[in-house]
């Protein structure tokens, strides 16, 4: 059964110049096991939608879904006191900043603990064993010292790696990742990505991967979810969607990544011009279609129909044709 | 349905509009914003057009009608609105050339203030190390000297006219712009465009008053109005005490000092000046406040 | 290689800080520089990689004359700038700074904001300086009605474009971008990184290009240094970096760059730790609590920079793709290295 499957997702936020579509219909579907990597530029409602997963928007959002299903159990109408329970337990989220998301007024003891014995109780001494078990697991070497140390003793990587630890103490059926390496450095960023990967296959657990980074993508994601301007363009396989990029947007994305081995004398990088559109339009057609080269008169009259292919490979778009490789993994 | 999505710009265009609205919205809603504006305004009116606006000369005497009540009293008379004081002098003309004496000490102090505070905060803020350690020093010091008994001294020696009261004044209140100005310009100081202001070769004078003064100005014009009411204040104060503005000259503050002796027979003639105090500074710090929220919210 | 003249030349920079590292413990030394060696030549665009707290933008500040090093020189074309001719370097020497939402001053216009250093170097009367401010934001791609608008109204590409502009407008030979793309998203960053290859070709002007990621200093730059810790630990021209690293540190580096083509799984890391806190650099190779191939001498000395191949220097007792058995590559005694560091 599908971990956690979304759909017709819709989170607006109320501001000063009107309302702000900042998720406009996305579907979400995770299995077992399996990572869901979450791309897209800045601002394009990555978090806004990790969020609405969990009920941790800002009290100026709305949202509404179709559907919302944690292991095929509805969360749709469940209470505040439900969602608690479900927040940090069964499923956890590693947010993005990780000189914030930790409280520096406690100590990493208090921390750890404080989720595991908020949700599987037990005493004292079986919560710290379990914090220095992961604490170890996430490669934190003497963790018994590192436990009453504040966060602002900690490097930004011991950091995110506390972090990591904290969202495991419970065993989370599912974790979701929001930018865990965007402010590390490279070699940290890698470190955290062998780490993460390794549990997630020692664990079980389904993994939603938030990031904008499409070579992180390619290292870590099963399944890709594009988004463009609040909504899923492209979803597929990693194979199918990194090999055989069907979306122009995707496929603008991919040729503006520097790849190694070219210098910029010998090729200029593609690119795409103009920008984002307005956030404050509800507007049916396609989102990509002021900056798109493949643009196609209907493209500016008619919303554009979800093309399919093999292995659940599919694009938003009027003109392309899904030519992809079934995915290998389902 | 526009085909074309809004490009940037007209689409930034179009928020900004939009902000702007919600800003004036925002700031129409504010009660206490408006109410204080309005105050504020009115008086700075009254006190600017003094001369068109009182019907008597404030210093002409007329003994044969002293202490006349106002015109709720039966025995009132038909050509003082407000009565008159025990000099015989039209009480509505005074209390309007007494807005001027306010109103005029209270923007030239802060002028004052303000310049010496300002001054001071970007100094430190900007520099640090040091010069900060140094200014901390003056501001601590300043902030450890009791105003009342300090401009009582120097008024007291220097004599009090109305240079002196504005200029001890002015030299007094200027820790809340120090001390708020510093703060501001260490957050701004490390910001990339001051930076790059020093990579062009820009002068130090260009950087304090170019660069970063626009960017803090915020918390600025709102310790400014509370400066403002703390001004008007101490001036009625040091009047009060005779060490203030000098008779005959109308100002509020004497003007509670020379009605007290008369307080239990024309009760009017002290209750009048005390409300047009209360009433001012209360808007000055309703309009301080209102600002604050209103900068606040744009953030 | 004629090696003449070079623009730019920084010669044993180092630079420390004093810092608190405690409520109760004193102030402590932090050395974010420890002698640098550094050439630019004209028209050339150099890299400088290094990871977080390296001291990348201390070097930057530096060389753009807005922080005094403790000791060391820099000199353009021979001649030693000092803090007195600042306005002069300032001519020459220009910045293009990492985060375009704090580059810009919020208060000021666009346009005054590119014309600011036409006007403060008064370097031509105010109708041509308008004239110049539009045709280079015509060359760095900024819509004409943009120039009227604020900071906050545009985007972070176009803030990066009107940096570029401003640096760009006293005609400077030398650009110095401290990590200019790396908070752009990467369509926008390829905008970015196009318009500085055009105006290196146009203009013929210098830069040295700051950067954590190194795929973009790949694309971008000739020759490239790499940092860690305060060091350079590898130098030489790009491609040879690249196609042959000699540190292992640049090894690593290399081993954690992504690139969307891979599918080859999980980067094969072969780091081990943290970086280290630049408080308490380790001893020797400050490499070597993270290096495989970290060996006795590794702790104790210091390598220097030594030729590895043509062109290229490489600090590193055991540098790689050389089959130095197990004799440190180092001729130096150890004992003077050990009082030099
Ligand atoms: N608290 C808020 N109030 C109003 N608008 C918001 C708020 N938070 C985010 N937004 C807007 O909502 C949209 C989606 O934001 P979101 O944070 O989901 O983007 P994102 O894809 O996570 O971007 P990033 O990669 O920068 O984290 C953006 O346009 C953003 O400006
Ligand atoms: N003004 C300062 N006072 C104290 N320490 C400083 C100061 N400036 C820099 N440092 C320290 O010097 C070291 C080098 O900093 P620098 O900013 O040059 O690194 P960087 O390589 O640019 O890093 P990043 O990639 O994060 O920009 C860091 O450890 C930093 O904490
Ligand atoms: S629907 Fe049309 S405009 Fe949109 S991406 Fe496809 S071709 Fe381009
Ligand atoms: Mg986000
Ligand atoms: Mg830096």
């Amino acid at each position: 059964m599908t971990l956690l499957s979304v759909k017709n997702l819709r989170v607006n936020l109320r501001t000063d110049a009107g309302r702000l579509r900042a998720v406009r219909g996305v579907d979400i579907s995770v299995e077992r096991g399996q990572t869901l990597c979450l791309v897209g530029e800045s601002g394009c409602g990555k978090s806004m939608a990790a969020l609405a997963m969990l009920g941790l928007l800002p009290p100026s959002a709305e949202w509404s879904a179709d559907e919302m299903k944690l292991d095929g159990v509805s969360l749709l109408n469940a209470g505040q006191s439900t969602l608690s329970n479900i927040r940090g337990n069964r499923v956890s989220m590693i947010f993005q900043e990780p000189m914030t998301a930790l409280n520096p007024t406690f100590t990493i003891r208090d921390q750890l603990c404080g989720v595991y014995r908020r949700h599987k109780g037990g005493n004292r001494a079986q919560a710290r064993e379990r914090a220095i078990y992961l604490l170890e697991r996430v490669g934190i070497s003497n963790a018994r010292n590192r436990l009453d140390q504040y966060p602002h003793e900690l490097s930004g990587g011991l950091r995110q790696r506390v972090l990591i630890a904290m969202a495991l103490m419970c065993e989370p059926e599912l974790i979701i990742c929001d930018e865990p390496t965007t402010a590390l450095d490279v070699t940290t960023q890698a470190q955290i990505l062998v780490l993460l990967a390794e549990l997630r296959e020692e664990l079980g657990m389904g993994m939603i991967f938030i990031t904008h980074d499409l070579g992180v993508v390619s290292r870590i994601g099963d399944h890709i979810n594009v988004m463009y301007a609040g909504r899923v363009v492209e979803s597929g396989t990693r194979d199918a969607v990194l090999g055989c990029a069907s979306h122009p947007y995707t496929q603008g994305l991919l040729r503006s990544v520097p790849r190694p081995g070219v210098n910029g004398l010998q090729s200029r990088l593609g690119t795409i011009p103009g920008t984002v559109p307005s956030f404050y339009q509800a507007d049916p057609l396609c989102p990509f279609r002021g900056r798109c080269e493949r643009k196609l008169p209907i493209c500016a009259s008619q919303a554009p129909p979800v093309r399919s292919g093999a292995g659940h490979h599919s694009a938003l778009c009027h003109n392309t044709e899904i030519s992809s490789i079934a995915g290998n993994s389902a | 349905m526009s085909d074309i999505p809004l490009s940037g710009q007209t689409e930034a265009e179009h928020l900004r509009t939009l902000r702007k609205k919600a800003r004036r919205r925002a700031v129409l809603a504010h009660r206490g914003l408006i109410f204080g504006l309005t105050v504020v305004l009115l008086v700075a009116f009254v006190a600017v057009f003094a001369p068109l606006l009182a019907p008597y000369d404030p210093f002409a005497q007329n003994l044969s009608l002293r202490l006349a009540p106002p015109f709720w009293h039966d025995t009132a008379s038909p050509e003082h609105l407000l009565g008159t004081d025990q000099l015989g002098r039209d009480y509505l003309s005074r209390l309007i050339y007494g807005a001027r004496i306010s109103m005029g000490i209270g923007f030239g102090a802060i002028l004052i203030s303000g310049l010496i505070g300002c001054t001071l905060g970007l100094l430190a803020g900007y520099f640090g190390g040091k010069v900060d350690a140094v200014i901390s020093t003056i501001i601590t010091v300043r902030l450890s000297m009791p105003i009342i008994l300090i401009a009582l001294a120097v008024v007291a020696v220097a004599g009090a006219s109305l240079k002196i009261v504005i200029a001890v004044i002015g030299l007094l209140l200027w820790d809340q712009f120090a001390v708020v100005t510093r703060t501001a310009t260490l957050q701004v100081r490390s910001l990339e465009y001051i930076r790059s202001a020093q990579a062009i070769g820009c002068s130090l004078s260009h950087i304090l008053i170019r660069e970063i003064l626009p960017n803090i100005r915020a918390p600025v014009i709102v310790v400014a109005t509370v400066e403002l009411a703390h001004a008007i204040l101490l001036e009625a104060a040091l009047s009060f005490l005779g060490l203030g503005v000098q008779a005959p000259l109308p100002s509020w503050g004497l003007m509670l000092s020379e009605a007290k002796t008369f307080m239990f027979f024309s009760p009017w003639i002290i209750t009048l000046p005390g409300v047009c105090l209360f009433i001012l500074t209360l808007a000055i710090n309703l309009l301080g406040d209102g600002l604050r929220d209103v900068t606040a919210r744009g953030k | 290689m004629t090696m003449s003249k070079p623009l730019l030349r920084a010669k044993g920079l180092v630079q420390s800080y004093r810092v608190k590292s405690g409520l109760l413990s004193g102030a402590r030394e932090l050395h974010a520089l420890k002698g640098i060696d550094l050439t630019i030549n004209r028209g050339e665009i150099v890299g400088l990689v290094g990871e977080s707290g390296c001291g990348k933008s201390t070097l930057a500040r530096i060389l753009l004359g807005l922080e005094q090093p403790v000791s060391g020189t820099v000199e353009v074309d021979g001649v030693p700038v000092t803090q007195a001719d600042k306005r002069a370097r300032a001519r020459r020497i220009q910045p293009v700074f990492q985060d375009p939402y704090g580059s810009l001053n919020p208060s000021m216009i666009i346009r005054d904001i590119i014309a600011l250093p036409l006007k403060v170097h008064q370097i031509c009367p105010a109708d041509e300086r308008m004239r110049r401010v539009a045709r280079l934001a015509d060359q760095v791609g900024l819509p004409a009605r943009l120039l009227d608008a604020v900071p906050g109204e545009l985007s972070g590409g176009q803030r990066q474009r009107v940096a570029i502009a401003r640096a760009l407008i006293i005609e400077p030979e030398l650009l110095i971008c401290d990590e200019p793309t790396s908070a752009l998203d990467v369509s926008v960053q390829a905008q970015i990184l196009n318009l500085l290859m055009d105006l290196r070709r146009d203009t013929g002007v210098a830069m040295l290009f700051i950067s954590h990621d190194l795929a973009v200093v790949e694309y971008m730059t000739d020759r490239m240094f790499v940092m860690y810790l305060g060091q350079i630990v590898e130098t030489g021209p790009t491609a040879d970096v690249f196609s042959a690293p000699g540190h292992h540190y640049t090894m690593a580096l290399q081993q954690s760059v992504f690139s969307p083509d891979d599918d080859a799984g999980l980067p094969t890391t072969r780091l081990k730790g943290n970086p280290p806190s630049p408080l308490d650099p380790p001893t020797g190779c400050a490499f070597h609590p993270r290096c495989e191939a970290a060996t006795g001498t590794c702790r104790e000395i210091s390598p220097e920079l030594v030729d590895l191949r043509k062109g290229g220097l490489c600090a590193c007792h055991f540098p790689l793709g050389v089959d130095s058995g197990n004799t440190p590559l180092t001729r130096s005694d150890p004992h003077a290295l050990r009082e030099s560091g």
